[in-house]
């Protein structure tokens, strides 16, 4: 068989069964219209204050990167932060559930070469999986987690708790 | 991004529900085709399309407006669908496809049958690291660097797994005798 056949072969079957069951999802967009007004998205910023917030944590950004660079080291002892000793790395993110894997970009590195990044505080109380991000390719797993999961593509997930505000984890 | 499409989003941002409605309506089949693909089951593709709409609104404060909403919506899915199959542990194939699209000659239907439920069972049977690029290749038709992105892996990975999906998926229709001739 030759490859753009083969090709062919995969997208129409994909395709055609797709099709095939199309009708299930054809009043979507009113299920999800009606069941969303409970949940709207979180924050819901207005652009001015969005603006203004943004040049505001830009500024603190710069300060804090600088006190970083100098002066501070990572705040590792505190539950709320997240950290990563990895001094050879140019850049470390962080990709988890809570942000819907999209890589937020870590703090450091300090003067011991460690990375922190603190929680958001809306994060909801529960169980979520993360991982680091480094060098933009390489996913590393937090030696500082006390539970871990090995997912199906191969990789290892750290695992934290988040306790409802006002107990311990 | 799509004509309006900012726009929609925008004022979905601000709570207006038609808008995300819209979104919705313009995206669900792609979604639902990825979902179907990686599932391979139409009951559990229709959950994780739902999930992955409720889920994308909830954290629509997390896109980035410059960047494809495509790319970030298919993100979404390919998360829900993998939490489903690590909750699940569902790697059922399917066992049949039921109103597949008709044609003229009853032979000719039953054989065009045949071969899909074969490539489909094939399909079925990789695995899911390896049955998720090839389902957002050839089905949404995203490019390796959009793969990788969707997926969060290197590039280099996505090529990779997607060659070694490639090679297996032969090798099993060949072994079942499918060949490119309808």
């Amino acid at each position: 068989m030759h490859e753009h056949e083969w090709e062919s072969l995969v997208k129409e079957t994909l395709t055609r069964y797709a099709d095939a069951h199309r009708d299930r999802i054809a009043t979507l967009e009113y299920e999800i219209v009606e069941e969303l007004p409970e949940r709207r998205p979180n924050p819901h910023p207005r652009w001015g204050f969005a603006l203004a917030g943004a040049v505001a944590v830009a500024a603190i950004f710069v300060i804090g990167l600088w006190v970083g660079l100098h002066l501070s080291v990572a705040p590792c002892s505190d539950p709320d932060v997240l950290c990563l000793v990895y001094p050879h790395a140019q850049s470390v993110s962080v990709a988890a559930q809570f942000t819907l894997w999209e890589p937020v970009p870590m703090n450091g590195p300090d003067r011991s070469g460690v990375w922190w990044i603190r929680l958001p505080q809306e994060i909801k109380p529960g169980r979520y999986e993360y991982g680091f991000i480094v060098d933009g390719t390489r996913w590393v797993y937090d030696p500082r987690a006390t539970e871990f999961v090995h997912t199906f593509d191969d990789k290892i997930n750290s695992v934290l708790y988040i306790a409802p505000r006002g107990e311990q984890p | 991004m799509g004509e309006g499409e900012l726009e929609l989003i925008q004022r979905a941002l601000h709570g207006d529900m038609n808008a995300w409605g819209e979104i919705v309506r313009r995206y669900k089949d792609a979604v639902f085709g990825i979902a179907i693909g990686i599932l391979g089951n139409p009951a559990d593709a229709e959950d994780a399309t739902h999930d992955a709409f409720i889920r994308a609104y909830e954290g629509l404060h997390t896109f980035h407006l410059d960047k494809r909403f495509s790319t970030w919506i298919f993100a979404v899915t390919a998360n829900v669908c993998k939490n489903k199959l690590r909750r699940e542990r569902l790697f059922a194939p399917l066992k049949h496809i039921s109103r597949l699209t008709k044609g003229s000659d009853p032979a000719q239907q039953l054989a065009q049958q045949e071969r899909t439920q074969l490539i489909k069972d094939a399909i079925d049977q990789l695995k899911p690291a390896y049955r998720m690029p090839l389902v957002l290749r050839y089905y949404a038709d995203l490019d390796y660097k959009e793969i990788a992105e969707v997926l969060g892996l290197p590039e280099g990975t996505v090529k990779t797994r997607l060659h070694r999906a490639k090679a297996e998926l032969k090798q099993i229709l060949e072994q079942k005798g499918v060949t490119g001739h309808a």
